[in-house]
């Protein structure tokens, strides 16, 4: 099933067929000359490549963003709430809601971070959720939370810059939601975890898949780009050292590098990018780091199963938004069914990300079924399983003008300062595999740009 | 106090000498094209053995193919790569425009690379973009407090060029002067540098050295 083939996207291909193709190629080379690149990692070689675009957007309603952007605010909050238990008194685990041992064995749950206050008690500043739009029903499902460093947002963002430059008459002629104000949005959610000093965006690199988005969040929110040899702890605080040896105070870091490679004292020793003793100084209460350490156990795989509940616990309140079928192997009677029903589910291990150990269980030959079969009944909490969704296509457009249909996602931003906004735009990833549903950018998946219309009444 | 690390300060510095590299080489490749065909069939050759590098050629085609896209470490396309890598790793200072122009020219040196068959009023156009990269550095007004690094890697590298290739001191003074403006702005402690000795090596010892035994080391 195509989604844009719905008459929502009548207006936009109405102005589409009287556009020149040529300034479709303008597009293209932009991108080029803007070098807006998401890197790759292949058999250890670093390839600088351009995130393949397409040039037709994702629309979604106004009344379709209201559903969301309620549906995303709830769950942050709850997942927000969810962290700051289980980091403190753990009332969650207590109650019975979620088994303990199913987060006491995640190697994302850091007890070393116990009890360790955060600025504003805010623990999930940016947030990107990953839905898709599922044909059967026509009903967004949640397929991941990601609360740790979840990139792309500046892909569409640099995109939408350039459409309105090249095909204007899309922003005149139709009610497209601004998202231009996203690095503002960023600066604001630093400034309220801020302790006093600089804003500092942390990255691991020029070697990094998302270098470019570093560099441009920083650019754009006036934040500084900084990688760890540039920042230095001194008695609990955190400084930027500037070339003539002075130091700068930093009160807020952005940090785009995980857990383990955050602090070679406190995680793992081998690690270059690294601060060392930065924990220390969150510890202390001395620096706002965005996201928080810790962040993991709230978007592990199998926690991502008990979320609906954590939205009935911690608020009282029924989930706005569907997690997508799922069964945990950890679980004796869904472990059988997972067994017994390999064929037609997507089966995933908890501790791969970017598209990485996904299995369809329809694609495996005998022996493969029978290997995961041993690996989920030897590990069982490595594992989850979910009922494949058909989720919609949209269309992309080729050199000669014809759609090709792909599946998409959606992966849609928020940030959590003073409030949580949920940003009106987002990363759609399609397929650059007609059989696939893997839309991951890691995977050499291409992205398209969301346009949220605004509510006409 | 200027908000910029040891780490961007340097690849700010070399953006600025690999800018200027690729212009002054530019210049004299065009230049020493025409000596080529006019004068010398070896002046190509003189050229590169001011700098310490051997290149030989068969015709002036080939001397403008080896000049531009051959010579290991020492061709225009290196020069514009490693300019254009600085720009990559000091993206976030740096005007939008001067990193486009800059990953443009890149670009475009990647592509001819492919169909190496390139005539001078394509070097021509070369300068043309190189001057307007400068140019929007200087237009650039918010970004201000980025400029003295690369301006200061320009004229190191300037001085250096004008010694080593015309042996010209005149050129060189009257760049000294800029040079320790500029590095006083950087560093109130910055020591001002001063060209006293007869021998071309110590010169260009000096200059080359002059970043990281004053700005940098002053940290």
């Amino acid at each position: 099933m195509v989604e844009s083939q719905s008459p929502l996207y009548d207006g936009f291909k109405e102005i589409l067929k009287n556009i020149d193709p040529q300034r479709v190629k303008d597009v293209l080379s932009y991108m080029r000359t803007e070098a807006i690149n998401f890197n790759l990692f292949k058999n250890g070689t670093f390839i600088e490549r351009k995130f393949p675009f397409d040039v037709i957007p994702r629309i979604v309603s106004a009344d379709e963003f209201a559903y969301l952007d309620k549906g995303i605010q709830q769950r942050i909050y709850a997942l927000n709430l969810f962290l700051e238990d289980i980091y403190s008194s753990q009332k969650i685990l207590k109650d019975g809601i979620i088994p303990s041992e199913f987060v006491f064995s995640s190697k994302a749950f850091l007890p070393a971070f116990m009890n360790t206050p955060v600025s504003k008690n805010i623990r999930v500043h940016i947030s990107g959720i990953d839905l898709v739009k599922n044909s059967v029903g026509d009903s967004w499902v949640v397929l991941e939370d990601n609360l740790r460093v979840p990139s792309g947002v500046s892909y569409p963002l640099s995109l939408r810059m350039l459409t309105r430059k090249v095909f204007p008459e899309f922003f005149e002629k139709l009610p497209i939601a601004s998202v231009l104000d996203y690095p503002e949005l960023l600066l604001k959610t630093m400034n309220h975890v801020n302790t006093g000093g600089i804003n500092v965006v942390l990255t691991p690199g020029r070697y990094n898949s998302a270098f470019y988005e570093h560099s441009y969040l920083a650019k754009q929110s006036g934040a500084i780009l900084a990688t760890g040899e540039d920042l230095v702890v001194e008695k609990d605080h955190l400084y930027l050292k500037t070339y003539n040896g002075k130091r700068a105070k930093v009160g807020a870091v952005y940090r785009r590098l995980d857990d383990d490679a955050l602090d070679p004292i406190e995680f793992h020793p081998d690690s270059l990018i690294g601060v060392p003793n930065i924990s220390q100084v969150y510890r202390a209460g001395n620096v706002g780091l965005m996201n928080s350490i810790g962040n993991g156990i709230a978007d592990d795989k199998g926690i991502y199963y008990f979320v609906p509940d954590m939205i009935r616990y911690y608020m009282n309140e029924e989930p706005i938004l569907q997690n997508a079928p799922t069964y945990l192997a950890f679980f004796e009677k869904d472990r059988q069914h997972i067994l017994q029903n390999m064929r037609t589910l997507v089966i995933k291990d908890v501790a791969e990300a970017g598209g990485y150990g996904v299995v369809f269980g329809c694609n495996l030959t005998k022996s493969e079924r029978q290997n995961l079969k041993d690996a989920i009944i030897a590990e069982p909490r490595r594992f989850i399983a979910q009922e494949v969704i058909e989720f919609y296509d949209i269309e992309c457009l080729a050199e000669n003008g014809d759609f090709f249909p792909r599946k998409a996602d959606l992966r849609m931003y928020s940030l959590f300062g003073e409030d949580i906004t949920v940003w009106p735009g987002g990363l759609t990833r399609f397929t650059m595999d007609p059989d696939s549903y893997i839309v991951n950018s890691s995977q050499g998946g291409g992205f398209k740009d969301t346009w949220v219309l605004k509510d006409k009444r | 106090m200027i908000l910029i690390s040891p780490q961007t300060a340097e690849n700010l510095y070399w953006m600025g000498r690999y800018i200027q590299r690729s212009e002054t080489m530019t210049r004299l490749v065009i230049h020493t094209f025409d000596k080529i065909l006019d004068i010398d069939p070896e002046e190509g050759v003189k050229l590169y053995d001011k700098m310490g590098i051997e290149l030989t050629y068969s015709n002036p085609q080939e001397f403008l193919q080896k000049s531009i896209f051959d010579l290991e470490y020492a061709s225009l396309i290196c020069a514009i790569d490693n300019a254009r890598e600085n720009a990559i790793l000091t993206r976030s200072h740096l005007p939008n425009r001067m990193f486009s122009r800059i990953n443009a020219l890149y670009l475009k040196y990647q592509n001819a690379k492919l169909n190496p068959l390139v005539s001078i009023f394509w070097l021509e156009s070369t300068l043309q973009e190189l001057d307007a990269i400068w140019g929007n550095l200087e237009l650039s007004l918010v970004e201000a407090k980025e400029i003295p690094f690369i301006e200061f890697g320009r004229i190191a590298e300037r001085m250096d060029l004008n010694i080593r290739i015309y042996n010209s001191m005149e050129a060189a003074l009257y760049d000294l002067e800029k040079l320790n403006l500029l590095g006083h702005k950087l560093t109130p402690h910055y020591k001002k540098l001063s060209l006293t000795s007869t021998s071309v090596e110590k010169m260009l010892t000096k200059i080359n050295g002059l970043y990281y035994g004053t700005i940098v080391t002053a940290s």
